[in-house]
């Protein structure tokens, strides 16, 4: 089953609210034409890899088969199956959640 | 083997009684860790057995299944060579080391590689009906690996990536940052420990992982959970910061005592975090008590949980390899 039709059991009470994420460049990263995107918080993680992936594809900064690194504040990768309530309510900065990408492990 | 020394967990553990909320104030983080019980929980074991899915025998003779014992507390990854050793001469050679789509699944629920073994049997088999499911029946498949379901294993790399990660996220939310972990943990600590899950060698792990698990609660920010269910695909990690007393003064300066954050109890975090499934009634004897509203088990570690228990024990002495606590319901 696809987890984005997937509805969350009832007793996970998300309303249809999205969340601010920033999305920043590491190094050798290129940077993207929007920094700033909305995700639902009922979504997950891999919501947020797979924008950053296509988006670097398309604009040809990033080939299919090359590794791509995200982090939550710079200090860890969460997991692309963690919530991204989840990961808003506990690691959220000034109403956002700051998440930064790289081409190489950047925070190993 | 005998079904009475199979199970890995039984319901009394010979330990420490639970301290009391009062008498948590003067604890040390060293006093309140249970060594016994964290020995105890490392050599937890479930015995598996694991068979070669159908689809995929590439010969007329069917494969023997694999009977092994797990580490409840371990990952997936730790019994993949195992399975391979007896599997591999069903499959062309080519395919054996594709490891991006190799998968466990039990009763047609893939399985995930970055969730401990424990919380995910304590999740889809429970503890009332745990004998039927013993030893825990599973499917190994090299192909078909259901990616919407799943993280990828993606080479063996890729599972220390994970673990370490994890580590770091926990660490994160319980004290604030990252940093003790990115700025003072040297390769040679790190390779020791991930040795020490390969391995499943208790000194290697333990001996780097103390320091970031044991932490008074004064140095806690807030704690690391995750619950984990049989009918939702993911777990929830709920934000629960731990208010320091001034706070809980501020707040209510009639009842300083019960703000005291020590005393905070894993049913009172249940309840906030999940008012359709915990409510409070009064019992009998006109006590406030926390009553289910649907018919789950609450298991953490493979014993039914007392909702009385406070978090900061069960943070510091039953929580998995990296440094959550997870909680398990587990629908009937």
């Amino acid at each position: 089953m696809d987890p984005k039709q997937q509805t969350d059991p009832d007793f996970i009470d998300d309303n249809d609210d999205g969340i601010e994420i920033s999305l920043n460049a590491v190094g050798k990263a290129s940077k993207l034409k929007t920094s700033k995107i909305k995700v639902k918080r009922k979504h997950t993680f891999q919501n947020v890899i797979t924008f950053v992936r296509t988006q670097l594809e398309k604009g040809q900064a990033l080939k299919p088969d090359q590794s791509l690194f995200l982090y939550i504040n710079s200090q860890f990768a969460p997991s692309p199956n963690e919530r991204i309530n989840d990961l808003y309510e506990c690691f959220k900065t000034q109403n956002m959640l700051i998440v930064n990408y790289s081409i190489t492990e950047a925070w190993g | 083997m005998e079904q009475s020394q199979l199970l890995s967990q039984s319901s009394v553990i010979n330990t420490h009684p639970i301290p009391q909320a009062a008498r948590f104030e003067r604890l040390d983080a060293a006093d309140a860790v249970n060594l016994e019980l964290r020995r105890k929980l490392w050599e937890g074991l479930l015995p598996v057995k694991v068979d070669l899915a159908l689809n995929e025998i590439n010969s007329s003779e069917t494969p023997r299944s694999l009977y092994i014992m797990a580490p409840r507390e371990n990952y997936f990854f730790y019994i993949l060579n195992e399975v391979k050793w007896l599997f591999d001469s069903y499959r062309p050679t080519d395919k054996v080391d594709a490891y991006d789509e190799m998968w466990f699944e039990f009763n047609n629920t893939p399985l995930k590689w970055n969730v401990p073994i424990g919380v995910q049997f304590d999740a889809l088999v429970g503890i009332a009906m745990k004998q039927r499911d013993l030893p825990w029946c599973l499917t190994f498949h090299y192909r078909g690996f259901p990616e919407e379901q799943v993280l990828k294993l993606e080479g063996l790399n890729f599972f220390k990536f994970h673990f370490i990660n994890a580590l770091k996220e926990s660490h994160s939310l319980r004290m604030g940052s990252a940093q003790e972990i990115l700025a003072n943990m040297q390769k040679k600590d790190e390779t020791r420990m991930i040795d020490g899950l390969r391995k499943h060698n208790y000194e290697n792990f333990w001996e780097i992982n103390q320091n970031l698990c044991d932490k008074h609660i004064t140095e806690l920010k807030k704690y690391a959970l995750r619950v984990f269910t049989n009918v939702h695909h993911t777990y929830v990690q709920p934000n629960i910061e731990i208010l320091k007393p001034q706070d809980a003064q501020s707040q209510d300066s009639e009842e300083p005592v019960s703000q005291n954050p020590s005393s905070l109890t894993l049913g009172d975090v249940l309840l906030e975090t999940f008012p359709r499934l915990f409510e409070s009634v009064l019992n009998d004897s006109g006590e406030v008590e926390l009553a289910k509203k649907r018919n789950f088990e609450v298991i953490v570690q493979g014993v039914e949980a007392d909702m009385n228990t406070p978090l900061y024990w069960l943070q510091l002495n039953m929580s998995y390899l990296d440094n959550f606590l997870y909680v398990c319901l587990h629908f009937l």
